[in-house]
């Protein structure tokens, strides 16, 4: 399923977190544990994580460094910082929030009254 | 040579991008993903140029991600960076400059502070008629000196040995300590030394302090800054003189 782009990148920052909450990651395996934990349902253009990813850095919810990986390549690492661990939580709660208002309106079978 | 797929993607890519140093890094990070789906297709049975069609053609639009790269890596804002690291870099070699100074001195008054009377040989107990514990201090602006020991010599030297410490943590200059006047109760003035100095402990030498006198008096008074402090001695246990 393609998903409009706006849609993705709302909840791009919240995705990206949570992955890198299990482990450090570089972007290409960022995008293939993206693939198999939504069984596909995310697909997106590749390219435009790595601006997302470079604004985490800069606002400080990532850090990243270099390391070899297979084959001896140079790779970029990407590790969830103190900060990005406070903001996960924050993206989860307003992702809650959204999801049960979405739900709320459409009549949706998770809606829960609070 | 005709460029490949890839670089014409990473080209188009980085002229979007202004801040030239960041160009290297994101050629390499981005070259690496095209890199990993190329495998990805040609493990799929895909010839390489197959797989980098169509790995090329899933990054994107490279003049939108190139824009949105630009982004995050603003020229002022990559001069910030690039500053800040220096900046901290120098810092960081500052401190670890300051800290290999200053260890020396750490362990020696760490030493002296264990053995402080018995450094030198004119403290020895041969030499040594009495020591006494005072404990007077005084503050000049921030510096508190605290005078901690009197110890009286046979030659009839007198040391009077103390420590400063300054609330501003600054390094003390103990040379101030040189203006301070030594007289008798009678009002006659004797020679003051500086004997030993470190980081925290001073030793004041008097030499040829009268033993028949009661008392020492230490005055100071410079530049409006002013204390006086009056040492009694004990006299009479062995007179030799």
């Amino acid at each position: 399923m393609e998903f409009d782009k706006g849609l993705i990148g709302a909840s791009t920052v919240l995705l990206i977190l949570s992955l890198l909450e299990t482990r450090d990651m570089y972007g290409y395996e960022i995008i293939i544990e993206l693939e198999k934990k939504s069984d596909e349902t995310f697909i997106f253009k590749e390219g435009s994580l790595y601006p997302v990813l470079h604004k985490l850095e800069n606002l400080g919810y990532l850090e990243s460094y270099k390391e070899k990986g297979d084959r001896g390549r140079q790779r970029k690492y990407y590790a969830i910082t103190k900060s990005g661990r406070k903001q996960l939580i924050e993206e989860k709660k307003k992702w809650e929030v959204f999801s049960k208002s979405i739900n709320k309106v459409i009549g949706g079978e998770h809606y829960e009254p609070i | 040579m005709n460029q490949s797929k890839t670089d014409n993607f990473l080209d188009d890519l980085l002229s979007k991008v202004k801040f030239k140093f960041a160009r290297a890094e994101i050629r390499k990070e981005l070259e690496d993903h095209i890199e990993g789906r190329i495998d990805y297709y040609m493990e799929r049975g895909y010839s390489r140029d197959e797989a980098e069609i169509i790995a090329v053609d899933q990054m994107g639009d490279p003049f939108q991600i190139g824009y949105e790269l630009n982004q995050q890596h603003k020229p002022v804002y990559g001069w910030i960076i690039l500053l800040t690291n220096f900046i901290i870099v120098m810092i960081l070699m500052f401190y670890i400059m300051i800290f290999i100074l200053f260890i020396p001195v750490g362990i020696e008054s760490g030493l002296y502070k264990l053995s402080k009377f018995d450094l030198s040989e004119d403290h020895s107990v041969e030499n040594l008629e009495y020591e006494m514990d005072i404990y007077e201090s005084t503050n000049l602006d921030s510096t508190k000196i605290n005078f901690e020991k009197v110890i009286r010599k046979k030659n009839g030297d007198i040391n009077i040995i103390g420590s400063l410490k300054d609330k501003s943590l600054k390094h003390l200059n103990m040379n101030f300590l040189r203006n301070i006047k030594v007289s008798d109760s009678e009002g006659r003035e004797y020679y003051l030394r500086l004997k030993e100095t470190n980081s925290k402990y001073f030793d004041l030498e008097i030499e040829d302090f009268p033993k028949n006198q009661e008392e020492i008096i230490l005055s100071y008074d410079r530049f409006n800054r002013n204390f006086q402090l009056i040492i009694p001695l004990r006299v009479g246990e062995s007179d030799e003189s």
